[in-house]
């Protein structure tokens, strides 16, 4: 077990955090209203976990005015799309070996 | 997270939030009805004013390539969902049916084909476009596609008020299929 532990990542623990890192993985741009509509977290929330994947560097944040109302657009960046790939192969082998 | 159920039950989360990220998403309705106003329009033109059917054509794919833009880039904004890689290759798709309607233009406009040929010829050469672009970008313009060939090859064999008909089927074909509900494996 040891093995599968050391790829996991604390911060893509929480299932928010990995599905707004695993949406971004597809080189897109999401705005905080749809990744919150996708993940269907309230604002507080998502807001807090969001800063938390900006503050690691998994995320990049950029403020948009689009019809003078702010838009928050995020994407991922390379260090957040490494720390993606080597969490989810050990999600991976963790599923895996527990269905053996 | 060591818990094989939790992660298990973590992935599913993920892929619904990646499942309703394919299937919320809907190309925008007005640019369905704006190409369904010009196909038409020009189809009208092409049969009972002949005469201004160069100058219409002339000008209003061009007008509605700046205008599906800005449609584009509206709804983009209101989605908040912006995928560069589809946008590059929606614009080079689109864009490209100018590079392949230049030359039958240039034929028409130097008299090696006439006008109605033309005609036939783009309509036959936009409707591969459009089917292509049902397959390889939104499901939603195969049907519109596959209206204009057809049609296009029915104007060997029909030549009243063909333009017209095929019109009317091109833009019923668009305001069925912008209707119908996005599949999952579109985006």
């Amino acid at each position: 077990m040891s093995d599968e532990l050391d790829g996991f990542d604390e911060l893509l623990q929480h299932r928010s955090r990995l599905a707004a890192c695993v949406l971004l993985s597809d080189d897109v741009s999401l705005s905080f209203v749809r990744l919150r509509e996708l993940l269907g977290e309230t604002d507080g929330n998502l807001g807090a976990q969001l800063r938390k994947l900006e503050e690691a560097g998994y995320v990049k944040a950029k403020k948009e005015f689009a019809a003078r109302k702010p838009v928050t657009w995020y994407t991922l960046t390379d260090r957040g799309r490494r720390a993606l790939k080597t969490h989810l192969e050990a999600m991976g082998k963790l599923i895996k070996r527990a269905k053996v | 997270m060591t818990d094989p159920e939790q992660a298990a039950a973590d992935l599913a989360f993920v892929r619904d939030a990646v499942e309703r990220r394919k299937t919320s998403h809907h190309a925008p309705t007005p640019l369905a009805i704006l190409w369904a106003v010009i196909v038409l329009a020009g189809c009208v033109i092409n049969d009972f004013a002949a005469q201004y059917a160069w100058m219409y054509w002339s000008l209003m794919p061009t007008i509605g390539f700046a205008l599906s833009k800005m449609i584009g880039v509206k709804d983009l904004l209101k989605t908040g969902d912006f995928d560069p890689k589809m946008g590059i290759r929606s614009a080079m798709h689109w864009g490209s049916l100018f590079l392949v309607g230049a030359p039958l233009w240039v034929m028409g406009f130097s008299g090696k084909i006439d006008g109605n040929t033309m005609g036939q010829l783009l309509f036959l050469v936009s409707g591969v476009y459009w089917f292509l672009a049902g397959v390889h970008l939104n499901r939603r313009f195969m049907w519109p596609g596959l209206a204009m060939i057809v049609s296009s090859c029915a104007m060997i064999f029909v030549h009243r008020y063909a333009w017209t008909m095929s019109g009317v089927l091109v833009c019923i074909a668009l305001l069925i299929g912008f209707s119908q509900p996005e599949k999952s494996d579109e985006r």
